[in-house]
């Protein structure tokens, strides 16, 4: 019992590195292409964001947001629904906490980050909210309307960001004002790692916990693996549907908030960065298999080839697009890996190759 | 998972391994991209007297804004022999620390985000205060000031350009093409829009940045100007939302814009100029360019390029540098006009040679006034809104042209 459970985890551990490792050959053979060396180009990408003590730091502050993204996919695609909203939920979050970062004066420190938060999460919640109701309710598609929520979100945003009450007119670009001192997160241990990175493992563990241990969390997989009968058994499913979005909401806006308070520090139009704190997100829940544990792992890999990149670029010749390969590279292989686990692909390869019999007891219950 | 497959996968993995190494030797020196230095992956060297450039969202390859200044650093290697090091990044105040940690002493940021430098954030020293041996350049905004307008650091420099001025010269010259140009360029390649109904000009710009308007406003006044004169009625056409990498979007924009009867339209948007340019020879009109001269790359459909030179200040201040002089100028706004050379339009060379025999009186004219202009402008006659320093544009002004959707 104890070595089929070992033997488990270390399938599961495996079918996680897979993907990536996929990843980092096919990539390899790009870096080859345009001449240059990609054991050194991964050697500077592994090295600089993973085991040098600034890099690292760095690596976990960005870390810190793409946790909570990520678990917030993970809390939605768990249960079968399909919440795209993480980004705009994120973002939204992100540009309240600084508009009360930059127009709330006379509080504390660490009164004013709280309340900042605070905003981030509640316009998380909010924003989520619409969706959430609609497919409780309405049983409108929830993958349609929270896709398209994020493009109008982004409308409204920049058209208070270009002009208006929000904006910073002594910026030559289009962006707010930046948030006042005391609400920015101090940067901890001369290095660019702040509290909120606490702040995320705090939120991480009790996550743990909520899926591991709580009733929540087995009735999020319950409802992911037959809602139907999770209704019949008595679960309000309707309810969970609306509370599971909210949580999400709210670590999605506590994401963008916290990345607000302690990265970008005013709101510009390209606050989420490339691909955005969501959609990186999807891919770390995506990768990391909606476990904790995984998407823990996930985060702090995808912070340290963000880190990793622009060092890249820096001592390389190698342009820091790489990574935007990479991650391509990787969305390619969970998708096939996403795939097989809904349609048996690998399956149906092998009874129609055939096999030699020799694999057939390891590969089994690969499938 | 896959069976024979695997074993393929794992094949395929180990003859990588094999490969690697091998590249590793035939790979090295030679191929160097040419915006990089050579033997930069001897990674992080203490390096001494080497310049550094961030580029900005737009790239190294940008044709423009970017590129531009990248030619400025190859020519300071060519006549000055100092090493430079071209990066791209997300992170602006990150690759800052990084290169000053480096050794970098005179470091080049194209993108904005300057919060990090000048006034430090998170509770830290500002970077231009952590590495006070460091030069620190930054382009279209100065920062760098107290509330009583005195420079914050003495290693930061701001270079801003008055590209309001060149595009004042571009608008002046589409209004006067557009007027003329059955005389100047016959009727067989282009399809103008006639009349009034073609009295229309557009103007398409990346983001509502102080950066972006600045060309805008100076495109519309100088349109206005030349309207007045002439005693005609136009309407600028604007769009400031294009962003700087979609070249798509750019052509479906100026589709909009070319069909609604718009003749001439100028885009500040960097590679969205693309798509501008392509649809203007699609419908047989034309494009203005910006940033660097973009006229041969869609002969006889780019009337002129709105010049803004970052090659100048980047080769300027790196001899500075070079001379030990940058001291001198730390701390301070430096202003690249039309005198300077760094903004400009084109010579019209390009477009010139598709003007047919009897259009070149009518051209020699149009030269010449633009000369005028060009005069005025120098010598203070004329005065261009500077969007840039902060300068309020009043539309109100503008007696000739209408702006429906600035």
């Amino acid at each position: 019992m104890e070595k089929k459970k070992l033997k488990h985890y270390l399938r599961e551990t495996l079918s996680t590195l897979l993907p990536i490792l996929a990843a980092l050959v096919v990539g390899g053979f790009v870096i080859l292409a345009i001449g240059e060396n990609p054991i050194t180009t991964y050697g500077v990408l592994l090295q600089k964001s993973l085991f040098t003590y600034s890099g690292l730091m760095k690596t976990l502050h960005y870390a810190g947001p793409l946790i909570l993204t990520g678990l917030a996919i993970a809390v939605a695609f768990k249960a079968n629904i399909y919440n795209m909203a993480v980004e705009g939920a994120a973002v939204l979050g992100g540009f309240s906490a600084a508009v009360v970062g930059f127009s709330l004066h006379g509080v504390s420190a660490p009164v004013h980050i709280f309340l900042c938060l605070l905003t981030g999460i509640l316009a998380g919640v909010l924003y989520t909210a619409i969706p959430a109701f609609l497919k409780a309710y309405l049983n409108v598609d929830e993958m349609v309307v929270t896709l398209m929520l994020n493009y109008a979100l982004v409308i409204v945003l920049q058209y208070f960001t270009e002009g208006g009450a929000l904006k910073d007119p002594k910026a030559g670009y289009v962006s707010t004002y930046s948030v006042s001192p005391d609400a920015m997160f101090q940067k901890l241990f001369n290095s660019d790692l702040t509290p909120f990175f606490f702040i995320s493992i705090i939120i991480f563990i009790f996550f743990w916990f909520v899926f591991k241990k709580s009733k929540l969390g087995y009735e999020i997989t319950a409802m992911g693996n037959n809602p139907a009968f999770s209704e019949a058994s008595g679960m309000n499913v309707r309810r969970k549907i609306i509370l599971i979005m909210l949580i999400s909401g709210a670590l999605s806006g506590l994401a963008g908030g916290g990345f607000m308070l302690s990265e970008k520090y005013r709101y510009t139009l390209d606050f989420s960065g490339d691909p955005g704190l969501g959609w990186e997100g999807m891919l770390i829940a995506l990768v990391g298999r909606k476990d904790p544990v995984g998407i823990l792992i996930a985060s702090i890999f995808f912070a340290a080839l963000n880190t990793g990149s622009d060092y890249v670029d820096m001592f390389t010749n190698v342009p820091k697009n790489i990574v935007g390969v990479l991650q391509g590279i990787i969305i390619l292989f969970v998708s096939f890996r996403a795939a097989d686990a809904k349609f048996g692909i690998s399956a149906k390869l092998r009874d129609k190759f055939g096999k030699s019999p020799k694999d057939a007891p390891a590969e089994g219950k690969a499938a | 998972m896959f069976g024979s497959h695997k074993k393929k996968l794992v094949a395929l993995f180990l003859s990588a391994l094999m490969i690697v190494p091998a590249a590793a030797f035939s790979g090295c020196g030679s191929k160097g991209q040419a915006a990089s230095s050579g033997s930069a992956q001897s990674a992080p060297q203490k390096v001494t007297g080497k310049i550094a450039l961030i580029c900005s969202a737009a790239g190294p390859n940008d044709n423009g804004y970017n590129q531009s200044a990248i030619d400025g650093l190859k020519e300071v290697k060519k006549d000055l022999g100092i090493d430079y090091k071209v990066v791209q990044s997300t992170d602006i105040p990150g690759s800052l620390t990084s290169l000053a940690q480096a050794g970098y002493k005179l470091i080049f940021s194209l993108e904005y985000n300057f919060d990090a430098l000048v006034k430090g954030v998170g509770g830290q020293k500002a970077i231009a205060d952590q590495f006070p041996d460091t030069t620190f350049v930054v382009f279209n905004d100065n920062p760098n000031l107290k509330a009583d307008g005195t420079p914050l650091h003495k290693n930061v420099i701001s270079v801003m350009f008055n590209v309001n001025e060149s595009s004042f010269l571009a608008g002046a010259l589409s209004v006067m093409v557009n007027e003329n140009a059955t005389t100047l360029f016959g009727t067989s390649d282009y399809s103008f829009t006639a009349g009034d109904a073609g009295r229309k000009i557009g103007f398409i710009g990346g983001t509502k940045s102080n950066g972006i308007t600045v060309f805008g406003y100076g495109y519309a006044s100088g349109a206005n100007y030349e309207a007045k004169k002439l005693n005609k009625q136009y309407t600028c056409y604007t769009y400031y939302d294009a962003g700087f990498t979609d070249s798509a979007a750019g052509a479906t924009k100026a589709n909009t814009f070319f069909s609604s009867g718009a003749n001439v339209i100028f885009s500040s948007a960097g590679s969205v100029g693309d798509g501008v340019d392509s649809k203007a020879k699609e419908v047989k009109k034309m494009s203005i360019e910006v940033d660097a001269n973009k006229d041969a790359a869609y002969p006889g459909h780019i009337l002129t390029s709105v010049i803004k030179n970052t090659k100048v200040p980047v080769y300027t201040i790196a001899k500075y540098y070079n001379d030990g002089k940058i001291a001198d100028y730390g701390g301070k706004e430096l202003t690249y006009d039309l005198k300077s050379g760094a903004t400009s339009i084109t010579d019209l060379t390009e477009i010139g040679s598709k003007v047919v025999d009897s259009g070149k009186d009518e051209w020699t004219k149009i030269k010449a006034e633009l000369k005028d202009i060009s005069d005025k402008i120098g010598s203070g006659t004329i005065k261009v809104v500077n969007a840039q320093n902060g300068e309020k544009f009043d539309k109100s002004t503008l007696t000739n042209v209408t702006m429906p959707n600035d």
